[in-house]
């Protein structure tokens, strides 16, 4: 077929295209991309120092090696090398087919293959475990002296290494001329996170979805420099994570038998998570949103566990189908919460942090539970007022919190809890401890609670509805019109939505100490695997931009790099949504309103 | 520590030996007719109930209820029709036979290709690595039958057919009758919604007996796909046919090209798609347009392209002036594009240049010549944007050449001759191929300044156009264009725009979200009634001038990555509108959508989830009626959860009584 007549020139850091006329000195669009603006392809945005050459080398890949690496002990060794492997797999990606074989018989030119690119990684630390407080800041230089191009990378440790080996693979690309691959021939970049928690949850109860697509989902947050899966594995739907001690969970729980997680699913994800710089957290929710899985109570003479489970009409006893809550006054309860946590800090362990639930508790449920309501006559709380029910409830809280210091082996570890009631005004204080618990913030992004928090000295993780859970939307799936939080959150809004911002505007101050960084959620009453890539991705994206680098400026100047970073996720093999047409992404700027 | 120590071994002595064996389920299925909630009646309705498996004897597992509960069981789209047994036989793949009866040979063909598409539709529901028990004899013997040996799809085609099911203890006998091919593969579709895999039993169901007699209101069942905005690789639109002959749609219009890129291989004007494509792999073969039209004719689809004149084009015609010829479009890619056009980048036809006339008439020979037979033919002529001609200066001279004023109806009145030479080339075009083309009188047109009041009957002959109207529902055209004779097709966007919803491609503040926002939830594509517009607009249903529909999907923000999850399970909302016609609202529909959108995904396409699985395992118990919809009496508002502490307790009695009242009904 006739050959493409389009080339590019980088004006004013955007590439243009032109037709080739034989004179002008037109580039490809990948090598126009990677050399064109002030940081290039980067994404995130790097926030030290950003210097790329407008000059590329072309390269075959098994010229790209490990030429040296440099670590403190044996486990961050290995875990770099697993990253570097990953990190060849990204950009073996790049070619078309995704294979990373050039054409058969397509001959090369000396000079490309002769290039070598030779990568020298020095890790100073051991550290092979991603905390609060881990390192992630990197180094990384580009330098070519004749037919070598010397990549050094120097980092704190391995999370620092990965995210370093990550950029590099944005300042690689294919190279369609000489269908080889392509490096900027000199380059620096300073880098490290402005937020040290960078989440996507994913819920797991209301839709199963495979072990593939949540590797698929670390992937891409890989690529992104995300890392936290905050895992909402239970809820009143289903119950789908298979426990040695107590397989009935599952046994009533899933909605299959072919839909369970078993241990080894498990630990292959945490590994899978860890290996990508990802912690994977668990969530166990309580004590409201559990429900099926614990309808074995009764049979095994351990009574009710959970009450008001599927009851009807779900609208007087929860928020939405099927009901469910803890039956927090049979103390049969505990044991067997204490037996889930024990499991859970064992599967996911060594844990840093646990995410407790805790939000939406319906006082209806509790209240119109015989066996609750005898509970509270006998306690002497026969008013049975709402500030009774939230002692109850805080007290249940109290309780879990020492079943999992217990589970954890004695040590303390940060809950985290969703806002509720129990964080409402005037009640944090009173039912809450900073020094134990840092709450994530679902409600808007103006809500007078978040300034009680802040002002109250709680460390916050920012879910604000409004912005970024990436559920909304959609069509109502109880009743009809658009569900609860519609509309749907773009990539602008997405990105514009900023903690630090928003603390200045309800406290006048940044917060920086307290705000630990933030999360978009994926609830999955309407998602299941089908369409998890292009629900979540590439707008979070734009999430990991904000909790990375948090910059100054709005969307806008994050469009063409954004754009462009949802090309590679697609070559990566995630299905990530499409935000423009492909015109926009050949004509740089041109996309305006 | 120790108090945990004793709790595990006491838990270890609990555990039953059941919980160990992974393939054990606690749960089974049984059919009773009892109110639903979700019902705005409140009537009595069949609905499949999820019930302990020991404690019931009689439940099943969830797919044989689901087979055989309700009037329709879960068949898509709702047939006509349907007496629908409450028995099923057990069976397996290898004792399924298929014999065609009497039958025109060139149907047989056809038949044979459409019984391979049935066979692998049976294979998806199975789980993977499946052992067949070959002790299950049961046989299912499937005859079919055709009478006409019509081989493509046209507005008189006869799409109806009957299905018979008929067992002993040993057999099940299928009988399938049609008038045409068409028919009949419908017929093969109801059948495979008739099978289902079985858990339970580890192999395949069939409705032990069963009468359907079935005929599609609609005779024009469409999904428009834009593959210029973005491109939609040839496997993604092959998925999408499948997605449609699983909902009985049957008109796949294609809007090829558009001013963002031009992907179709045109033999005579190879630089069409060397200027115009994306990039050189990003193309449609002439060879690829073939192999799709067969692909779709046996699924019961037939291909109705569009090229969009005079405005939306722009990239491919790039290289009129290189070779002599001028230029062949205005405002290519101009700036700033809010000036000249409705979205960037610009473009439309230069109407002065008349080498554009010979261009024209080479692409749509060749169209002709690719999407054969073509009986029906989409011109585009939307959104034609009077700045752009009347700022390009060759167009000016041109108009002052004829001592035009240059004002509106100038400018319409020169896009009408426009209209009418592409007309008279196309159906040269198409008489050359086939003398009897039916073309001429089934020429589509978007609504547009030319469907305006005033200008309709001036500028449009309704004996040649059928309007495809994509206002919203409110739009007075709608009326226009009925009382002025023109056949139609809806597409109204408030309803049937796929594409809404997201947010915003070009610009924007908050709230980011694009222009036709919001989103349209399959409920309101299911509620979508042309008959009841027509009739708001006109006090009448005008059925013999409404063809049908199409929903439409605009590629600007979805490429094949989430083009599955944007058609489907939409589209099946909007295939049982167009196939069925139904009265009722979404609701009665409800557990039967959310069935046939899983049946989608066994098949391959990555349809969007609609509910937790656990409302297609608890049927009518999504429902979102506040409870005092459900009582009258009861004042708690629906966000009851945590309201007034001193009204707990009132609430406590209050919903004591609701209970005992829906007990009670």
């Amino acid at each position: 077929s006739l050959p493409s007549p389009w080339g590019w020139s980088c004006v004013e850091g955007k590439c243009v295209r032109e037709e080739q006329d034989g004179i002008k000195n037109l580039m490809g669009l990948n090598k126009c991309k990677l050399t064109c603006g002030e940081f290039g392809p980067l994404w995130p945005k790097p926030t030290v120092l950003t210097t790329i050459s407008k000059e590329t080398l072309v390269f075959l890949l098994p010229q790209l090696v490990l030429h040296k690496l440099t670590t403190p002990a044996d486990e961050s060794d290995d875990l770099t090398r697993k990253a570097f492997d990953i990190f060849l797999n990204n950009v073996a990606a790049k070619f078309p087919g995704g294979e990373g074989k050039p054409d058969q018989g397509r001959a090369h030119a000396p000079e490309v293959l002769n290039q070598r690119v030779e990568v020298e990684v020095t890790v100073s630390s051991a550290a092979a475990r991603l905390t609060l407080e881990t390192s992630e800041k990197y180094t990384l230089g580009i330098t070519t002296t004749e037919s070598v191009t010397h990549v050094t990378i120097l980092a704190v440790n391995f999370f620092g290494a990965r995210h370093a080996l990550e950029t590099l693979s944005q300042l690689i690309e294919y190279e369609e001329y000489a269908d080889a691959l392509q490096i900027v021939n000199t380059a620096a970049v300073v880098d490290s996170p402005a937020f040290s928690y960078r989440g996507i949850l994913l819920d797991t109860s209301r839709n199963f979805f495979s072990v593939k697509s949540i590797e698929r989902t670390l992937d891409a947050m890989a690529a992104n420099k995300l890392n936290t899966f905050h895992w909402h594995i239970t809820d009143s739907h289903s119950f789908p994570l298979y426990l040695e001690s107590l397989p009935q969970m599952v046994y009533y729980g899933a909605y299959t038998p072919r839909q369970i997680y078993y241990p080894k699913d498990i630990r292959n994800l945490v590994e899978y998570g860890r290996v990508r710089g990802i912690r994977v957290l668990p969530e166990f929710d309580a004590p409201a949103h559990v429900g099926n899985g614990w309808q074995w109570g009764e049979k095994e003479g351990m009574g009710k566990l959970a009450v008001c489970v599927n009851q009807e009409p779900w609208q007087s006893f929860c928020v939405e189908p099927p009901c469910g809550q803890l039956n927090i006054v049979n103390d049969r309860v505990y044991d067997v919460l204490g037996q889930i946590y024990k499991e859970m800090a064992d599967l996911f362990g060594p844990l840093d942090m646990f995410h407790y639930g805790g939000d939406e508790v319906n006082l209806n449920c509790w209240n119109t539970t015989e066996e609750i309501v005898t509970y509270m006559d006998k306690v002497g709380k026969g008013q049975r007022t709402e500030e009774d029910f939230y002692d109850l409830w805080s007290q249940f809280q109290s309780r879990a919190y020492g079943l999992m210091t217990i589970a954890n082996k004695g040590k303390h570890i940060p809950g985290i809890l969703w806002t509720s009631h129990l964080t409402e005004k005037g009640h944090t204080a009173k039912y809450l401890d900073k020094n134990q618990y840092i709450i994530q913030i679902w409600s808007t992004g103006t809500d007078p609670l978040i300034k009680e928090l802040l002002e109250g000295g709680f460390s916050v993780i920012f879910s604000n509805y409004d912005a970024w859970y990436l559920d909304c939307g959609y069509g109502a799936w109880v009743g009809e019109g658009n569900n609860w939080c519609s509309p749907y959150k773009g990539w602008q809004t997405v990105y514009d939505n900023s903690p630090t911002a928003m603390a200045k505007n309800l406290t006048g101050k940044a917060h920086d100490a307290s705000i630990l960084g933030g999360e978009a959620a994926l609830w999955s009453e309407q998602v299941d695997e089908t369409s998890l890539d292009s629900k979540l991705w590439p707008r979070g994206q734009a999430l990991a931009e904000r909790l990375w680098t948090n910059p100054e400026h709005n969307w806008e100047s994050a469009e063409l790099r954004m754009v462009h970073q949802r090309q590679r996720l697609v070559q990566r093999g995630i299905e990530a949504d499409r935000l423009q047409p492909q015109w926009c992404h050949q004509n740089e700027g041109l996309c305006y309103l | 520590m120790r108090g945990n120590f004793i709790l595990l071994l006491f838990m270890g002595a609990l555990v039953p030996s059941v919980y160990c064996q992974d393939s054990d389920y606690p749960w089974a299925w049984d059919c009773r007719n009892e109110v639903v909630e979700a019902n705005e009646n409140a009537t009595l309705e069949d609905r499949c109930v999820r019930v302990m498996k020991s404690e019931n004897i009689n439940a099943t597992g969830i797919n044989t209820c689901k087979l055989t509960c309700g009037p329709n069981g879960v068949l898509w789209p709702r047939p006509t029709s349907v007496e629908l047994g409450k028995d099923v036989n057990f069976f397996i793949p290898d004792n399924i036979r298929i014999y065609t009866g009497v039958c025109p040979a060139n149907v047989r063909i056809l038949l044979d290709v459409a019984y391979q598409i049935f066979s692998d539709n049976i294979a998806h529901y199975t789980p993977d690595s499946i052992t067949w028990n070959t002790t299950y004899t049961h046989e299912v013997n499937i005859a079919v039958q055709v009478t006409d040996n019509q081989e493509h799809l046209n507005y008189d085609t006869d799409e109806s057919y009957t299905l018979r099911i008929i067992s002993t203890e040993d057999d099940t006998a299928v009988t399938i009758h049609a008038e045409t091919f068409f028919g009949a593969r419908h017929g093969l579709e109801t059948l495979s919604q008739l099978i289902d895999y079985d858990d339970e039993h580890e192999t395949l169901q069939i409705v032990s007996d069963v009468v359907i007699t079935d005929y599609p209101v609609f005779k024009h069942r469409g999904i428009s796909l834009d593959t210029s905005r973005n491109y939609i690789g040839i496997p993604s639109i092959e998925r999408t046919i499948d997605g449609m002959a699983s909902n009985k749609l049957n008109i796949l219009h294609w809007h090829i090209t558009d001013s963002h890129s031009f992907p179709l291989e045109v033999k005579s004007r190879p630089k069409m798609m060397q200027y115009g494509a994306y990039s050189p792999s990003q193309v449609y073969r002439e060879s690829e347009v073939a192999e799709l039209i067969k692909y779709a004719q046996v699924r019961g689809v037939h291909i109705l392209p569009e090229f969009d004149a005079p405005a939306h084009v722009g990239n491919g015609f790039q290289w009129g002036e290189e070779d002599g010829l001028g230029k062949l479009t205005v405002c290519v890619e101009q700036e700033p594009w809010q000036s000249v056009c409705v979205e960037p980048p610009c473009g439309q036809l230069n109407l002065a240049n008349e080498n554009m006339y010979d261009v024209l008439s080479d692409i749509y020979k060749d169209m002709v010549d690719m999407f054969q037979p073509m009986h029906v033919f989409h011109y585009g002529g939307d959104e034609v944007n009077l700045a752009c001609w009347n700022e390009t200066e060759e167009i000016i001279e041109w108009m002052e050449g004829k001592n035009s004023s240059r004002d509106a109806d100038d400018y319409y009145r020169e896009w009408s001759n426009f209209q009418e030479r592409a007309r008279e080339l196309l159906v040269n075009a198409s008489k050359e191929v086939d003398a009897e083309s039916s073309v001429g009188e089934f020429g589509i047109l978007w609504t547009s300044h030319l469907t305006e009041e005033d200008n309709v009957k001036k500028y449009l002959n309704p004996d040649e156009y059928i309007i495809q109207i994509w206002t919203d529902n409110k739009s007075n055209i709608i009326k226009e264009v009925l009382e002025a004779g023109f056949r139609v097709i809806f597409s109204n966007y408030d309803a049937w725009y796929l594409d809404c919803g997201f947010g915003a491609w070009v610009g924007a503040g908050p709230p980011n979200i694009n222009w036709c926002s919001p989103y349209k939830g399959w409920q309101t594509v299911y509620d979508n009634s042309p008959h009841h517009i027509a009739k708001d607009l006109t006090g009448e249903t005008h059925e013999d001038k409404i063809f049908g529909g199409e929903v439409a999907m605009w590629t600007e923000q979805t490429d094949e990555m989430a083009l599955d999850s944007r058609l489907w399970p939409r589209s099946a909302a909007f295939g049982e509108r167009m196939w069925s016609n139904p009265s009722e609202s979404w609701r009665l529909a409800e557990t039967r959508m959310v069935h046939q959108r899983k049946r989608l995904v066994q098949r391959g396409i990555h349809a969007d989830r609609l509910q937790p699985e656990w409302c297609h395992q608890n049927e009518g118990l999504c429902y979102a009626y506040p409870a005092e919809d459900i009582n009258p009496e009861l004042t708690t508002s629906p966000s009851v959860t945590t309201d007034g502490g001193s009204n707990l307790a009132t609430m406590f009695v209050l919903n004591v009584v609701a209970i005992m009242f829906i007990a009670l009904n």
